[in-house]
């Protein structure tokens, strides 16, 4: 390996031999750091100590050869950091199916070092353009402008009591409250020391935004996210932008948008939000991968085959109990090597264990079904689709991370005649042909949809709410904890002068 | 405590079995696998979530197509988890 890209750069070499002068060489590549700082790529993360005492030596001993390919090497990892992600999508184990961009050419990274190409060209031309992406970038830049305007944080002796309606306490906490919520975009009147009920209503707001409890109490959940630094809220921005890294340019003009972190989806038309509802994802232990996929077809009266896990675990005790159990959950049992219904009573469930349990359950359509009435399947192996659900009242608790993968959505209906996009298809024909029926209840049908329809299930941990909110959201899946490790600590791979 | 590791020591184990595949069931956690051997029946499971997922299902259903045996290598903690394919 050493050998083929020492190879590849003698070969490459004579490109940058015109430029001798080690200054030149410094000041073009500070100029690519001076140009990325802004996209949240920092000149220390890639000129460490070492490395740049490795340089003053290269230097002094004149060794230029070995000072052209250390120079090359930190320039192409700056713009495949900028282009692909520092971390990448590779990087995440399991937890991310998206691809990872292709890598930028040696011959960019060579053309820019031999000012063929400026630093802003560069940006231009590798940087992403994506909306969550320049999202990032402008809230990086407001965020920065705050830190020499008028951001506070909290005064060094104050206490943070629990403060609630009735029990204030004391004024100037209030009034830090009150400050403290006008910079995070919860405007209100910041020279009013009472605890009244649109302070105790803007509380609630700000909690359920960052998914605490909606209270109205003060308590130290809610401290400790009022009082997250400036430097955090930067952090986070900068992890955000990373990973929108992967996304594409161009998102596309219709989408379907689900934000894990949030729980919630956006049903993007025309380049608008033309629906947008709660989610319920994978739950900590069975994470909803980040990926980028599409729906094809919509299914009605979707059956739901029991996973074999929690058939061995909790359905086949319940069986071996009482036989009258498979049928009070509306379930049918299906022979693994003929593919056929059986009855029930034609297995021999006392000797059925994990390892010869040739049979599948699978819960029939209806209001019952786990699935709901409706089903948007994805073209992913790893059975992660979007689905209604029998019990709709989990969309109303604030942490929803509840599923084995998939996603619930809360609003079926409404995004089934969006998908269908045909007069033919309304809420009212969807709910007809769903009603619980003899003859619906039997089997579920295939419709397809006009054309595919992309679906993003990304992550992001920082937005901006619909009044310019700031809203930290925790750290679930802990992605962003990932991230920031590669970002601090991705060291490039230069080669030993023995390599040449 | 002892007593818990011995009783998990005896209920885990590694094995490995040759079939033919005669079906694949795919549900919201992974792949059923079942093989056939002299008549006889096994099942396995392929998790979803791990590392070489994508990999053993894309050799399961080649095998499985192509009609031939295949040797499964599995730790046994109360289900057959597959952990390789040959």
């Amino acid at each position: 390996m050493k050998l083929l890209i020492s190879t590849i750069f003698s070969l490459l070499l004579p490109l940058l031999a015109s430029a001798t002068d080690y200054q030149l060489k410094m000041q073009r590549l500070n100029s690519l750091f001076i140009s990325v700082e802004s996209h949240g790529l920092f000149k220390n993360w890639y000129l460490t100590q070492e490395i740049e005492a490795e340089i003053k030596e290269l230097i002094t001993l004149n060794e230029e050869l070995m000072f052209d390919k250390i120079i090359f090497e930190i320039t192409l990892a700056v713009m495949n950091d900028l282009h692909r992600g520092r971390a990448l999508p590779q990087d995440m184990s399991e937890l991310v199916k998206i691809a990872d961009k292709k890598n930028v050419p040696n011959q960019y990274a060579l053309s820019y070092l031999q000012g063929i190409k400026s630093a802003d060209e560069v940006i231009l031309e590798l940087a992403p353009k994506n909306q969550i992406y320049l999202f990032y970038l402008s809230l990086i830049k407001k965020l920065k402008s705050l830190k020499f305007t008028n951001w506070i944080d909290a005064p060094r002796n104050m206490r943070f009591a629990t403060l609630k309606k009735g029990a204030e306490g004391n004024p100037a906490n209030i009034l830090y409250l009150r400050e403290k919520f006008n910079l995070l975009g919860y405007t209100n009147d910041n020279l009013n020391i009472n605890f009244d009920s649109d302070l105790e209503e803007l509380i609630k707001r700000f909690q359920k935004d960052r998914k605490l409890t909606a209270d109205g109490v003060v308590g130290p959940g809610t401290w400790r996210s009022l009082n997250l630094s400036l430097d955090y809220y930067l952090t986070q921005a900068i992890i955000n932008l990373d990973r929108a890294r992967w996304l594409p340019n161009q998102l596309g003009n219709d989408f379907i948008y689900v934000n894990l972190a949030n729980q919630n989806l956006k049903f993007i038309k025309n380049q608008s939000v033309v629906l947008d509802f709660n989610t319920i994802n994978g739950r900590i232990d069975r994470k909803t991968p980040l990926m980028i996929d599409q729906i094809r077809n919509i299914v009605l009266n979707p059956t739901w085959t029991v996973p074999f896990s929690i058939f061995v675990k909790d359905k086949l005790p319940e069986i071996k109990k009482d036989l009258g159990y498979i049928k009070r959950l509306n379930m049918k049992v299906i022979d693994d090597l003929t593919g056929q219904e059986v009855a029930p009573e034609s297995v021999d469930w006392n000797a059925a264990d994990p390892s010869n349990l040739r049979y599948t359950l699978v819960q029939k359509p209806g209001p019952w079904n786990a699935l709901g009435f409706i089903k948007f399947p994805l073209q992913n192996p790893y059975a992660i689709y979007l689905h209604d659900t029998d019990d709709r009242s989990l969309f109303s608790t604030d942490v929803r991370l509840l599923s084995s993968g998939c996603v619930r959505v809360e609003k079926p209906f409404e995004m089934a005649v969006l998908l269908m996009d045909s007069p033919k298809w309304t809420a009212e024909t969807f709910m007809n042909a769903t009603e619980l029926s003899p003859t619906v209840a039997e089997s579920q049908t295939w419709l397809k949809i006009k054309k595919p329809f992309t679906v993003y299930l990304f992550y992001q941990t920082l937005l901006q709410g619909a009044e310019g909110q700031l809203i930290s959201l925790p750290d679930y899946y802990e992605l962003d904890k990932i991230t920031w490790e590669f970002l601090k600590n991705k060291s490039i791979s230069i080669l030993s002068k023995d390599g040449i | 405590m002892k007593i818990l590791l011995l009783i998990l020591a005896f209920n885990t184990f590694a094995g490995q079995t040759t079939g033919k595949i005669v079906n694949m069931i795919t549900d919201d956690e992974g792949i059923k696998v079942i093989t056939e051997d002299k008549n006889k029946t096994q099942v396995y499971y392929l998790k979803k979530n791990q590392d070489n997922f994508l990999e053993l299902r894309k050799q399961l259903i080649e095998k499985k197509n192509k009609g031939q045996d295949v040797k499964i290598i599995f730790i046994k903690n109360k289900i057959n988890y597959i952990e390789k394919v040959d």
